[in-house]
């Protein structure tokens, strides 16, 4: 008998060391794992349906609008495989209808000076699978910051080359309220009129989208000063696409599987309510 | 008479003993099974992919979201192990190894949807197997 105590007080200190393990090993595995995907990757946001906000570059507050949008918080820099010295910024996402909106949103000191009679903020958006190739520029240019004069410019980018679209496609505007100004765009998803100058957007995709900042001259990209990149995957409209052969496969194996195990517990559960029984019939 | 006597007082408390021992072993068979049974629903939830932990496609959290679902399962496993354990040895059986495997099938295929938690939980599960194998030797 007091090797039976002895033996239960060996297991729970045995359960105890074990738990440790798995927990020190679980972080470290976790650790290997951020590494590996820490540096260079951009940061992935997925972007859901909402209601669409006005491009007027104000938050209103009272309507709701971004409420349902997907908000991150990234940071600019200088040189992205350098990630110092970067500014912070608010960068939010939605989708709405056949257009994707985005709000970058960010405060500067002193902002509404001539200083920053240039600044410009820019979405420069890379082909599916392009490995960051961006082709495609959406800007909103400054010309006069403390009058909130602005333009909305469609650029198409040839190597290096920033060429105005023949038709400009998407919505872009800009607001200063103190030092905290917003920039808000809209551009088409599977809509646009313009495949050859712009990038074709497409549900259930992901694409690399670059935040670029600059504030001393309106010309691109050496006007660029900091940037990030960041991967939005557009998810497909409320409803939703025809569930595939593997996903219906996998729904129906998910089904089966745990309530396999589910089935096999409440067993195990009823032996249980039975073991009573079953000691006094072995002692017996 | 004085002989029989002797033996009955020894007796007494060991009986005491041994029910009391019977009864932590019992409680203990349906407390792990009730708690295997909550991680059971939880790994249901978030292996199943009926509800999401994290939305945000950030590294951190993709990573924090494998980690408790690996960490689910092992609980579960554990906590299922410990209460057939204790049960078996109510009914003075030991535990064999089929039961073992079976155990492991079942807690490795509630990872089935994602690959890394699926290998992440493999290999958490082999250290388990391995270190209840060594403690068994020692």
């Amino acid at each position: 008998m007091n090797n039976s105590k002895s033996g239960y007080r060996t297991l729970k200190k045995n359960t105890i060391r074990l738990l440790t393990l798995i927990v020190l090993t679980q972080i470290f595995l976790s650790s290997i794992f951020l590494i590996t995907n820490g540096y260079g990757d951009p940061i992935e946001i997925k972007v859901g349906f909402g209601d669409d906000p006005v491009i007027d570059g104000i938050v209103d507050g009272t309507t709701g609008e971004w409420d349902q949008a997907k908000k991150q918080k990234i940071n600019l820099y200088p040189n992205i495989t350098v990630p110092e010295n970067g500014l912070e910024i608010d960068l939010w996402a939605i989708q709405e209808g056949l257009n994707l909106y985005i709000l970058v949103r960010f405060d500067l000191q002193d902002h509404g000076s001539s200083e920053y009679d240039n600044e410009f903020i820019g979405i420069l958006i890379a082909d599916e699978d392009s490995n960051s190739d961006f082709t495609d520029a959406k800007i909103v240019q400054y010309s006069n910051i403390s009058e909130n004069i602005f333009q909305y410019l469609d650029y198409n980018i040839n190597d290096t080359e920033y060429e105005e679209d023949i038709i400009s496609n998407g919505a872009g505007a800009a607001n200063l309220e103190e030092n905290q100004i917003t920039y808000e765009f809209s551009m088409p998803v599977k809509d646009t009129e313009d495949p050859l100058q712009d990038v074709y957007l497409n549900y259930i995709r992901s694409y690399d989208f670059k935040i670029v900042f600059g504030k001393k001259t309106a010309l691109y990209p050496d006007g660029i000063m900091i940037s990030n990149i960041v991967s939005i995957y557009l998810e497909f409209k409320p409803g939703g696409p025809e569930p595939s052969l593997g996903e219906l496969i996998m729904t129906t194996s998910t089904i089966i599987i745990f309530s396999t195990i589910g089935a096999l517990y409440i067993f195990y559960i009823y032996r249980i309510t039975q073991l009573k029984k079953k000691i006094r019939r072995i002692r017996s | 008479m004085s002989k029989i006597n002797k033996n009955s007082v020894k007796s007494q408390p060991t009986k005491k003993k041994e029910k009391l021992e019977e009864k932590f072993a019992y409680r203990s068979v349906i407390l792990s099974a009730i708690f295997g049974g909550l991680f059971l629903a939880i790994s249901i939830l978030l292996n199943g992919e009926i509800i999401s932990l994290f939305l945000a496609d950030n590294p951190f959290l993709l990573a924090l979201d494998v980690a408790i679902k690996v960490l689910v399962i092992i609980i579960f496993n554990i906590l299922i192990m410990v209460s057939f354990g204790n049960y078996k040895e109510l009914t003075g059986k030991p535990v064999d190894f089929k039961i073992i495997g079976l155990l492991f099938f079942f807690s490795l295929i509630q990872a089935f949807r994602n690959s890394l938690v699926f290998s992440f939980t493999l290999v958490s599960l082999l250290a388990i197997i391995l270190y209840l194998y060594l403690v068994q030797e020692s």
